[in-house]
């Protein structure tokens, strides 16, 4: 009983940042159809940014960020003009995309292993001193950058929200999202709001991959790939090209993920990511089907009833 | 059979250059392990160009031909390899036994894998990935008395290099031919009917569903013999190397940038990036990874038909680059 509500709080912490993960992903998704399966890999590129500012200039992760989204701003943006026009003119834009991108992230995974050697790295205990290490909680212990993590990134998926539904450009992106060739004739600059969403993917992205070296102890310039896993997992169970969809979507999967760990061997944990990933996108389209076809036998009965 | 392919090879000049070529290749191939003193030309050399021809063209067999993403390719070569393994150590069959158990192992698993076939597109290249991977963590897991766990089974007493070389000649001749026999059968020109418009092949009376199958069934097959023939080769297996993702990319990459759904195509993408990946590799054995990555990132942006796929659309044969070729030569001399 115990464990189980520490696994469900440990699962809430974790699920926050993979809400972050996955929204992000599905922004990049939603608005051009682009299959970024190096999102998992940016990821981990932004864990080693701040792994390095802390270990050469001693700067913690939070205030990291400051440096961190800039650059993964600006990445997002080189990485659009370089690809996504072409891609956006292929016969299959979702596919030809996930060829380029797998490219892009064994390109990313091996890069980081030259640069930065295969040994895992982690950024122990940042805050160690101004805060203390551990809280209580419901008569359990997690550690404090834990927290911290999860805290900042209900205070980022807050911003997106709003950033979505109340802001010019958020609104935008829906809109791309809803019905990109309909956005065109509302005046809306389908190339910069994408340029725009894929920079803010990007940057949400780095956001994620520091809050991860406070969420998980140690990271690995290989692990990029679980990571594109489970965000994948994630947005094909809250919808593909739904930001807010992928923010429940996280918040239950690790959910799933941490309770079921409590039966299954460690290594084992990443099976669950594959396994739902598959279910999900096995049994979602007959699911998808049924519901159409219930629709649309309620909308006949109701034709001819009135009729 | 053999009427046929006479038949086949005669059929046009195209058709009878490309069949002395080819006479000439085996005929290189098959004496090739007795060179001596040649630099990159060795046996392991050619062992594994006809290894990844032999890939790229069974992905081809998918890819090319219907149009999907076999993502998880690699997932085949790994049970065939492990098929090998196992059969051997715990059955003691015969080594060419063994190799066939590893095809078994990757048609049985091609058969699990089916009902992915319902999926389009994206869904099916990342289900196919997923359920692939899955293997990979499941076969860790298992026991170790088994399949050797993590660490993965040695075979030092299977270690025969020249067998394995001719092994994997006989399988990439049995490749090259039923790519031959594809591209000119019914079951092939169906195939390319679905690909290339399924509503209008369907209504033609054809069976999306089963055509198709049988596609992945046959390139599953010679995924799973190629992962057996390796292992034969190499005298270990394990998750890691056994499950590796490149050997989905790999073949992929060859595949597209020859030109999918041709039979030169593969052969020429896998002949030319497999020679620079090796120089490349004896430099940074990392590098390996890094160019592949590279590559695919610009072969897919860039030159997304391929080689031949190029040459076909801007009305280049092979012959009509001669005569230009010919034609600049007479303009230069006169």
């Amino acid at each position: 009983m115990v464990d189980i509500v520490s696994a469900v709080v440990t699962g809430l912490m974790i699920g926050l940042v993979y809400a972050l993960i996955a929204s992000s992903l599905n922004i990049i998704f939603g608005v051009m159809r682009i299959v970024n399966f190096a999102h998992g890999n940016f990821l981990i590129l932004a864990a080693y940014s701040s792994f390095w500012l802390w270990e050469l200039f001693d700067i913690d992760p939070l205030t990291s960020l400051v440096a961190v989204v800039p650059i993964f701003f600006v990445l997002g943006l080189v990485a659009y003009y370089l690809t996504v026009p072409r891609l956006l003119n292929a016969d299959d834009t979702e596919m030809m995309s996930f060829l380029v991108y797998f490219g892009l992230s064994i390109v990313l995974a091996a890069g980081m292993r030259i640069v930065w050697g295969s040994q895992t790295r982690a950024i122990p205990t940042p805050y160690e001193g101004t805060l203390p290490l551990s809280v209580q909680f419901l008569g359990q212990t997690y550690a404090t950058s834990r927290v911290i993590g999860s805290v900042v990134s209900v205070v980022l998926l807050s911003a997106l929200v709003w950033f979505l539904y109340r802001t010019y450009y958020g609104m935008a992106i829906r809109a791309l999202i809803q019905n990109r060739e309909a956005t065109k004739f509302l005046g809306i600059e389908t190339h910069r709001v994408s340029a725009y969403s894929f920079g803010i993917g990007m940057a949400l992205a780095g956001v994620a991959g520091t809050l991860l070296t406070l969420i998980f102890p140690a990271f690995a310039a290989t692990g990029g790939q679980n990571y594109t896993i489970i965000a994948f997992s994630i947005i094909v169970m809250g919808g593909l090209g739904d930001p807010i969809g992928a923010m429940i979507g996280g918040v239950v999967f690790a959910l799933v993920e941490q309770v079921a760990m409590l039966f299954l061997p460690l290594s084992a944990s990443p099976l669950i990511a594959f396994v739902v990933l598959v279910a999900i996108i096995m049994l979602r389209p007959e699911g998808l089907f049924r519901v159409q076809d219930v629709r649309g036998a309620l909308a006949d009965l109701r034709g001819r009833g009135g009729g | 059979m053999a009427n046929w392919l006479v038949g086949a090879a005669l059929e046009s000049t195209r058709n009878r250059v490309l069949s002395v070529l080819a006479v000439l290749t085996l005929l290189v191939l098959l004496i090739g392990p007795f060179f001596r003193g040649i630099p990159i030309i060795s046996q392991s050399f050619l062992f594994y160009l006809m290894f990844w021809t032999g890939l790229a063209l069974a992905i081809n067999v998918v890819f090319g031909f219907t149009g999907y993403i076999p993502f998880g390719y690699f997932a085949f070569y790994g049970v065939g390899s492990y098929g090998f393994a196992m059969s051997y150590l715990h059955l003691n069959v015969p080594l060419p036994v063994a190799v066939l158990v590893g095809g078994a192992f990757g048609l049985v698993t091609g058969v699990v894998f089916l009902p992915m076939f319902r999926l389009e597109g994206i869904y099916f290249a990342i289900a196919n990935f997923a359920g692939a991977y899955a293997i990979r963590i499941a076969i860790n897991l298992t026991p170790d008395d088994l399949t050797g766990g993590a660490t993965g089974l040695e075979l030092a007493s299977a270690y025969a290099p020249l067998q394995s070389y001719y092994a994997v000649l006989v399988v990439t001749v049995g490749v090259v031919l039923v790519t031959a026999w594809l591209l000119r059968s019914r079951l092939g020109v169906m195939l390319m009917a679905i690909r290339d418009d399924p509503i209008a092949a369907e209504t033609s009376g054809i069976n999306r569903g089963r055509i198709r199958s049988y596609a992945w069934l046959l390139s599953t097959v010679f995924a799973g013999l190629y992962g057996a023939i390796d292992a034969w080769n190499t005298a270990i297996v394990d998750p890691a190397s056994s499950f590796d993702v490149l050997l989905s990319v790999k073949p992929l990459l060859y595949a597209i940038f020859g030109g999918p759904g041709t039979l030169l195509g593969p052969v020429l993408g896998a002949g030319s990036l497999y020679f620079v990946d090796t120089l490349i590799w004896r430099a940074l054995p990392l590098g390996s990874y890094l160019l592949t990555g590279l590559v695919l990132m610009l072969v897919v942006l860039v030159l997304p038909r391929g080689i031949i796929g190029e040459l076909e659309y801007r009305k280049l044969s092979l012959s009509g680059v001669a005569d230009g070729l010919a034609e600049f030569w007479n303009r230069v001399v006169s």
